[in-house]
């Protein structure tokens, strides 16, 4: 990983993106799926990225998370440039840098939920100790602490999403990053995770999320829309949700 | 990802296959199994191959007088040219060539044998003192035939342990008396019997050679009906005194006697004796074994081959079916190298388990081999290690593949699937 001399004059911006384009296919049969994407995200920031299907909404989220490679533009994430790092590089950022909230929370069912919490440490080559009890530890916190040798099959669907947020915080992730959190969940339990969410954002830490809900987008600082791949416009949220009385 | 970590997601992976990992297996247990069971049975036979060896003496040429099959013609047709193998013969062969250290004249008798009142079914043999050395024999109790024996014509025998144990199961045997075609003999000498365990592998029909009696040539000379050629004998043994230089000793010995029967060539139809190696009679049975034991290893490997595939098969499948596993362990920061190691191990672990079942199955094999044949077999650690070390070489071959199509995948089209 190399750091780039020509970033970092603000290091409050973690995540910053210029003229990101990503193309799959080649020749006529390619799809522009981004274009001239330019971002700032400020450490600390909650930011929702909205767009109807097909907008490259999560195609943004899969580069600026590391599990694609732009085809084009640049990206600094953290101070490191990410663009033409190799596989392995790219798969170390993301087990030291990132972490990940699926839809369909994508846990191994086959492991208790502590060993699907500790996974990320697990190639962060942390010994078998440190990552129990870290894993243990971010349970509890997100009150799971009476579950801890479940399997993911045998637990409820918000569960499982805080099984899935705890595995995303336990390598204390620069960016956490969430596709579509809620949209496997009851709007009741949407709710109560995005409140998770709000929470972490209001300890300090730096959320993007996708998704095309207009209200569970509300629990961010700031809403990027997206169509066609590039970015129409965006909003700051003057009173976001999930804050209690006084907002951020 | 540490090692210990890898592993031990291995060994959960392959249990998640159950009766899949347990079918592609067999192919894996089949050919240890049979690499095993090949190498003990011929490691046995191998030992027994020694054995004989050392019984018949590696390094003696052995000429034996043919008998036709009593064909009369023949033997008369014989006789026309030759007065058959001689004591005389053989003496001045022995001191004429340099590389034969020792040699012993042996005649056969057709004669009843007594002890006390009991009759005994044994071989008799005539023959000199150095026979004990030219078959490498070893003395139990008193003494072999001496050459004084032999000067004075005097009646005396040894005998072998297994007829010391039938004849004297209780008494002390050296200084008994022998009837042989009632004339008595006196007991001199007892040898150790040699090992000779097993029918199969017998060249020459040894089995009697525990029970024979000898007595001195001179002795079996006496006892020969009254013809003309009184110093005519059944075999002769010639030591080598050089075993690199045993074949060469053969040929000289052939053409000595091809010279004094007045045969024209070895082909000739009244050849009246054969000239044998003792080192080649085992050596080809030997041979035939080893082309048995190649064909039997060849279809192990091919055995080892087909179970690396069906591991390749089922690794396969596994890898679409764990696609999207391979795409969460990617997404929290596994690189290829990690994925690749974890499906290698995977297959590794499914090798090295059917590799220790497939060690039982030849284990117990070679037992029911033995059992059923009582054939003599050895189980080799070194057949051991082999056989593991293939399968384990399958693993990573044939696995090596699906592993590397794991690695490859793209994290986000493996997440999506279902």
């Amino acid at each position: 990983m190399r750091t780039s001399p020509r970033t970092v004059p603000d290091n409050d911006i973690i995540i910053e993106s210029r003229d990101l384009e990503k193309t799959y296919g080649r020749g006529d049969a390619s799809v522009e799926a981004l274009r001239d994407v330019t971002l700032d995200v400020r450490r600390g920031e909650f930011i929702s990225i909205m767009g109807p299907s097909g907008s490259g909404k999560s195609t943004l989220l899969h580069v600026l998370g590391c599990l694609h490679k732009p085809t084009g533009g640049r990206y600094v994430l953290d101070g490191i440039e990410v663009e033409d790092l190799t596989d392995s590089e790219l798969s170390e950022i993301r087990s030291r840098k990132l972490g990940f909230v699926f839809q369909k929370f994508n846990l191994l069912t086959n492991e208790d939920i502590v060993h699907n919490v500790a996974l990320p440490l697990v190639y962060a080559g942390v010994d078998l100790a440190t990552r129990s009890r870290l894993a243990t530890e971010v349970l509890e916190r997100l009150g799971l602490g009476h579950r801890l040798t479940h399997l993911p099959t045998e637990l409820s669907g918000g569960e499982d999403q805080r099984v899935a947020i705890a595995r995303a915080l336990v390598n204390r992730p620069a960016v956490i990053f969430a596709d579509e959190p809620t949209g496997n969940l009851d709007s009741e339990t949407g709710t109560q995770i995005m409140g998770v969410f709000a929470e972490l954002n209001a300890e300090g830490r730096t959320i993007v999320q996708v998704t095309h809900d207009r209200d569970m987008a509300e629990y961010a600082t700031r809403i990027i829309h997206i169509q066609d791949g590039r970015i129409l416009d965006e909003e700051t949220v003057a009173n976001p949700k999930g804050r209690g009385e006084g907002g951020s | 990802m540490s090692w210990i970590e890898a592993f031990r997601v291995a060994i959960r992976g392959m249990f998640g296959l159950k009766v899949r990992a347990a079918l592609s297996m067999l192919g894996i247990i089949f050919g240890v199994a049979s690499v095993v069971a090949v190498i003990s049975v011929s490691e046995g036979a191998k030992s027994e191959f020694m054995k004989q060896l050392a019984a018949m003496g590696a390094d003696n040429v052995m000429v034996q007088s043919r008998d036709f099959e009593g064909d009369q013609e023949r033997i008369k047709a014989a006789r026309k040219t030759s007065r058959g193998l001689t004591i005389a013969d053989a003496d001045f062969l022995a001191a004429e060539m340099d590389f034969i250290e020792l040699h012993a004249p042996v005649k056969g008798l057709d004669v009843n044998v007594r002890s006390g009142d009991r009759k005994v079914t044994c071989p008799v043999v005539g023959t000199t003192p150095s026979y004990l050395e030219v078959k490498q024999f070893r003395l139990r109790e008193g003494r072999f035939l001496s050459a004084d024996d032999q000067k004075r014509n005097l009646r005396v025998c040894v005998i072998e342990e297994a007829l010391r144990d039938e004849l004297f199961p209780f008494e002390q045997a050296v200084g008994q008396n022998l009837y042989i075609d009632h004339e008595p003999y006196r007991l001199v000498g007892v040898m150790r019997s040699k090992e000779t365990t097993e029918k199969k592998y017998e060249v020459v029909d040894i089995s009697e050679l525990n029970r024979t009696v000898y007595i001195p040539l001179s002795c079996s000379l006496d006892r020969t009906p009254r013809r003309t050629l009184s110093d005519e004998i059944d075999e002769v043994i010639f030591r080598i005194s050089e075993p690199s230089r045993l074949h060469e000793a053969a040929r000289l010995i052939r053409a000595h006697y091809l010279r004094s029967h007045n045969m024209v060539d070895v082909e000739s139809e009244n050849r009246d004796f054969d000239v044998t190696v003792a080192l080649d009679l085992v050596r080809q049975r030997q041979k035939s074994e080893e082309i048995f034991e190649w064909t039997l290893l060849i279809f192990a490997g091919i055995s080892l081959v087909v179970g690396g595939i069906g591991i390749m098969n089922i690794m396969l499948a596994n890898v679409t079916e764990r696609r999207r596993e391979i795409g969460i362990r990617r997404a929290v920061g596994a690189n290829q190298t990690d994925i690749l190691r974890q499906f290698i191990l995977e297959a590794l672990a499914i090798c090295l388990f059917g590799g220790v079942l497939g060690l039982f199955a030849g284990i117990v094999f070679t037992w029911w081999v033995a059992a059923i044949t009582g054939w003599k077999t050895i189980l080799s650690a070194w057949a051991m290690v082999v056989a593991m070390a293939f399968s384990l070489a399958d693993g990573v071959a044939f696995g090596t593949y699906p592993a590397y199509s794991a690695a490859k995948l793209d994290p986000i089209e493996a997440l999506r699937y279902e």
